[in-house]
């Protein structure tokens, strides 16, 4: 693993594809585009794959169609007849069409001299229509970052999917509030190198589309696709990474994983595997065989009417599970998208309580020869043989090394089999929408995008941010929190030069505001408003600086309300009148020396000071007092 | 000859490319290689639509200096047909095909939306129905539902008489959903005995969608036509989920939704029928299917007018229709008013020969013209209460009856009289709250 620890992967292929929500209204109706837990209406629909005119079924929407084909679907207040499926679209939101011609000019792409939406076949339930309407805005651009300069093959615009919000063996639940909000995707081409390239050119794009100012903020906001291959390998699309910081090590376990799939490849063609042998295997029912298993997986799935089916896997022994190959799980993850939980194989049992007799057994029973493993699942009715028929196909497909297919990116970095690669076939226009002329006046309508760089500059001009400050406000994706939250200052009472509050803001944002996150969820639940609340409590010296993070964890995770926090927390510490006589007794306490150096005697005075106030007042209002009791006893002793 | 506007149009035959086949466009250094799509009717006029490889369709304007060149000329279409076989043991059920969103189909090369080529692409679309019955298909016109004329109706009643006279169990006629309520009402008149049932279906969302719900209607069609009731009726979704078809009377039903899928409505009663999961359930009631050979009375009088009153109506507009027409149905206001000062046209016009119809304007509910002065007065001209007729089904029954029976006295009986279900005795106390919500969840928070 040489190659693991040097971060490069000879003949490495990476394109990224990325998705970003918008903020504008929806795309094709004019519901807000916000998530709701407020359901107003459930219902629930079947989808079936459609046929193409040339009679073929596209294999994508095949591999959905065999699993379950009942949705059930919530409406919110975030919702209309759209995204029920139950009234034709509206015209596209000629602001989310602004964002996109905005990045088409960031990225030099050429726009499309008229805009046509498509619709993309996608049966697993996430769309009510069955399909995703997409469409083409421009082509051909570029994005430059240190480690070079990367094509830009496509922006898109699409509506995204409802989400899944509960999901049991019977159906599928969809919440609709996030149907049709505007996406934003970017696909690079597959010019990226080495894994450490991917990750710079999926920030770089981040803080492009965050440059346009309209886009949502907060976990999944964003999504990153990769498409990896290897020089033996084929491009495997790996779905939702959702942290930039991980992509490098997800590319480095896809070529990893690609490479052992060549090797497998290599060996089974070296023990004359034969395909086609492979594939009619048919199962054994063993379900008499293992009814009294000491496996309680199998015993309890007997007893509640599942068959317990087997089948030989030959040329296979020793290649699901070694040093180099997981390829048993592989076949667990094609077994996972069937609806089962998994499966036995050959190459790990005895284990899961299934005893050495036991395995003697099935080897038996299956007729398993040297050389050869085989695959055991525990299911209901029919499942099961199409189950391991279609992981017979999957073996088979071995000998072919990597098949070019979807996979989702696992928490741990690794990916577990979505569906096959699709095909072009699963688009066809969207009838309802009429196409959008993108003419020289359409385009030059788009607003003016300031750059994240010109932006960093004119935060720190005008906000009186220092330079590591304003960077790592970019450098955390929070330059739009930053810049509402300045926004909503203005909003609330009293004077608040920029260049006092902003760097308080950037304090917050930078500082209390993980401490109060704690490594957990989502920073777009924190509204402008309560940090500018906060920050001006914090400037009044009605709370202490330690306590904003745990007001910010309360708004955040408690749901309290921002004003009831501020209040609370300044009835618990001092009033400004107590500290005052604190502060005064300290400084009576060293007459002496305040006396002998004057206003100079603040600095030394603010250790023992703080000692008694800490975490009661603000270090900034303690400071105050601390000036104005000098200069009171310096002007009463000079009288 | 292209679908596009003769400039491009002409690009396109000067270098011999139609739509599908694969061309090059040249604009300056910029190349784009895509096959020709059909024009869109909103696309700006010198916009070529092409097909990339990735599946996109773009639009590009073809100037003067863009160069056009033909790469590759389109496969022909590999079109599979097959034939409707007769499956030993079940019963058949005849598909008369009219057109409508229900038998539309996208052609995936070109993106454009067409009818059917025939009904046996329908009945294939759904392969359930095979196991269900042995179809028999056949298309008796194509036309967009609003384009429908009464000699459509006379048309499609015979066709009907000609699949039971052929052995039919029951007869699905898949039909647009626009005027589909018209002519299930027609087709009710005119067929009063039948030997099976005829049932009209259709889809608000077209059939080339996953999520199109052609194929459930459809389905519960196929169940209604092999229930063996002597009903018209007319299968459509029950509410907005899938899995649940109302059997409505065709005589009873109003398209009440422009676009939802549960869009049809018995507005004074519960659905007359249901089809849940292959399981076929009548809620009321049915008409006996009637055995011996079918006969279609056809005859419409075709100078009936459906006048729907408003405030700012002009006496003499109303007086025009009153005029011109032997039979009137009025949509009237609430319980069935006009305004007074209207009510010396309807006095002279009834004394003239011209029968005339009270319906009420109002979603639901019935006539009653015995409660307020107006009404009273209004039966005293002589205007009929056509109780809780919608106004489309008694302008339709006006029509027949008026082509049907002779004598204004019979004729005026008819009227008043439930001749095949039309007419309801009394409305049942959910028909409108259920009407109104008859969807889904009710509103709750949720975890």
């Amino acid at each position: 693993m040489s190659d693991r620890s040097a971060g490069s992967v000879p003949g490495l292929k990476v394109g990224l594809e990325i998705h970003q929500q918008l903020s504008t209204g929806k795309l094709f109706c004019r519901c807000p585009s916000t998530l709701s837990e407020t359901v107003v209406a459930r219902f629930q629909r079947r989808l079936r794959p459609v046929q193409s005119e040339l009679g073929e079924v596209d294999k994508a929407s095949l591999a959905e169609a065999r699993k379950a084909h009942t949705f059930q679907y919530e409406s919110t207040p975030s919702n209309c007849l759209v995204e029920a499926d139950e009234e034709p679209p509206a015209d596209p939101e000629p602001a989310a069409i602004d964002v996109a011609l905005a990045m088409s000019r960031l990225l030099q792409a050429h726009p499309v001299d008229e805009l046509t939406f498509m619709r993309k076949v996608v049966i697993d339930g996430s769309n009510t229509s069955g399909f995703q309407r997409t469409g083409l805005v421009a082509l051909d651009g570029s994005i430059v970052t240190d480690s070079g300069i990367v094509g830009i093959e496509s922006i898109c615009l699409e509506e995204d999917s409802a989400r899944r919000v509960e999901q049991d063996q019977a159906a599928v639940t969809y919440r609709l509030d996030r149907l049709g909000i505007p996406l934003i995707e970017i696909a690079t081409a597959p010019q990226i190198h080495t894994p450490q390239h991917a990750q710079e050119v999926a920030a770089r794009l981040g803080a492009l589309l965050r440059a346009t100012g309209r886009v949502r903020r907060g976990l999944g906001t964003i999504r990153q696709d990769l498409n990896v291959s290897i020089p033996e390998g084929r491009r495997v699309e790996l779905k939702g990474v959702q942290d930039l910081r991980s992509i490098p090590e997800v590319i480095r376990t896809e070529a990893a994983r690609q490479r052992s799939l060549v090797d497998l490849a290599t060996e089974l063609r070296a023990r004359g595997a034969d395909p086609a042998s492979i594939t009619s295997r048919e199962p054994l029912d063993l379900t008499p065989e293992l009814a009294t298993s000491s496996a309680k997986v199998i015993r309890s799935g007997v007893a509640s009417g599942q068959q317990v089916l087997a089948v030989v896997l030959p040329w296979f022994e020793g290649l699901l599970r070694s040093e180099t190959s997981r390829f048993g799980k592989e076949l667990a993850g094609q077994a996972k998208v069937l609806g089962l939980r998994g499966l036995f194989h050959g190459d790990e049992l005895p284990a899961y309580g299934i005893e050495l007799a036991e395995v003697q057994t099935i080897r038996n029973r299956l007729g398993v020869t040297p050389g050869a493993s085989f695959l055991m699942v525990v299911a209901r009715g029919e499942l099961g043989r199409i189950v391991l028929h279609q992981v017979l196909q999957r073996c088979a497909q071995a000998l072919e090394g990597v098949p070019s297919e979807v996979r989702r990116v696992e928490p741990d970095g690794s990916s577990a089999f979505l569906r096959p690669m699709p095909g072009a076939a699963r688009m066809y226009p969207e009838t309802d929408v009429q196409p959008v002329l993108l003419d020289s006046m359409r385009i030059a309508a788009a607003p003016a995008v300031e750059l994240p760089e010109q932006r960093r500059t004119r935060f720190a001009r005008e906000y009186a941010l220092g330079e590591s400050q304003a960077s790592q406000i970019f450098d955390t994706s929070q330059e739009q929190a930053f810049e509402e939250a300045m926004a909503a200052l203005e909003t609330l009472p009293g004077n608040h030069a920029p260049r006092e509050v902003g760097p308080v803001v950037a304090r917050l944002l930078l500082q209390e505001l993980p401490l109060a996150m704690e490594g957990k969820a989502d920073t777009a639940a924190l509204e402008p408003a309560v940090v500018a609340e906060l920050v001006i409590a914090q400037l009044l010296g009605r709370i202490p600086r330690d306590s904003v993070a745990p007001i910010l964890a309360a708004v955040l995770f408690e749901g309290g309300m921002i004003s009831d926090l501020i209040n609370q927390t300044q009835a618990e510490g001092l009033s400004l009148e107590a500290a005052r006589g604190i502060v005064r007794a300290v400084v009576e306490e060293r007459r002496e020396f305040v006396l002998q150096k004057g206003d100079a005697a603040v600095g030394p005075l603010m250790g023992p000071v703080m000692g008694r106030l800490r975490g009661k007042l603000s270090g900034g209002a303690v400071n105050r007092l601390v000036e104005e009791e000098i200069r009171r006893l310096l002007s009463t002793a000079g009288s | 000859m292209s679908s596009y506007p003769a400039p491009i149009d002409a690009r396109l035959r000067a270098i011999g490319a139609q739509e599908g086949d694969t061309v090059l466009v040249t604009v300056g250094e910029r190349v784009i290689e895509g096959r020709v799509m059909p024009h869109h009717g909103a696309s700006a006029m010198r916009i070529l639509t092409l097909k990339l490889s990735s599946g996109y369709n773009i639009g590009v304007q073809l100037d003067e200096h863009a160069r056009l060149l033909l790469l590759r000329k389109a496969d022909a279409p590999f079109r599979p047909t097959r034939v409707l076989s007769a499956r030993p043991g079940l019963r058949l059920v005849a598909f008369l095909g009219t057109g409508g969103t229900i038998a539309s189909y996208v052609d995936y090369r070109t993106g454009a939306v067409h009818p059917a080529r025939s009904v046996e692409d329908l009945v294939f679309s759904v392969p359930e129905i095979e196991t269900l019955c042995t179809p028999r298909a056949r298309v008796v016109f194509q036309v967009f539902s609003e384009d429908l004329r009464p000699s459509h109706w006379q048309q499609l009643a015979q066709e009907v008489v000609r699949e039971f006279d052929g052995g039919a169990a029951g007869v699905v006629i898949p039909h647009g959903t626009d005027t589909l309520g018209y002519t299930a009402a027609a087709l009710s008149f005119m067929l009063p005995q039948l030997c099976g049932p005829v049932v009209f279906v259709g889809a608000q969302r077209s059939s080339d969608r996953p999520s199109s719900d052609a194929p459930e209607n459809l389905l519960g069609a196929v169940h209604g036509a092999l229930s063996g009731v002597g009903e018209v009726l007319v299968a459509m979704h029950r509410t907005s989920s899938d899995g649940d078809i109302a059997l409505h009377r065709g005589s009873r039903v109003r398209k009440s939704h422009s676009s939802r899928r549960d869009a049809f409505r018995s507005p004074n009663e519960e659905p007359l029928g249901s089809v849940n999961e292959g399981t076929t359930r009548f809620n009321a009631p049915t008409r006996p299917a009637v055995d011996g050979p079918q006969q279609a009375l056809t005859r419409l009088e075709e100078r009936v007018a459906l006048v729907w009153y408003h405030p700012g109506i002009r006496p003499e507009e109303f007086a025009h229709a009153l005029r011109s027409n032997r039979g009137v149905v009025i949509a009237g206001t609430g319980l069935g008013h006009v305004g007074s000062h209207l009510l010396e046209l309807v006095r002279s016009a009834v004394a003239g020969g011209c029968i005339v119809g009270m319906t009420t304007q109002c979603m639901s509910g019935s006539v009653d013209l015995d409660v307020y002065a107006t009404g009273r007065d209004l039966v005293a001209a002589g205007v009929l209460p056509l109780g809780d007729l919608l106004p489309e089904t008694a302008t339709i029954k006006m029509m027949w009856v008026l082509g049907n029976l002779e004598g204004a006295q019979a004729q005026r009986q008819a009227l008043a009289t439930d001749l095949v279900g039309e007419l309801g005795t009394s409305r049942p106390y959910l028909s409108y709250d259920r009407a109104g919500s008859a969807d889904v969840a009710r509103p709750q928070v949720s975890r």
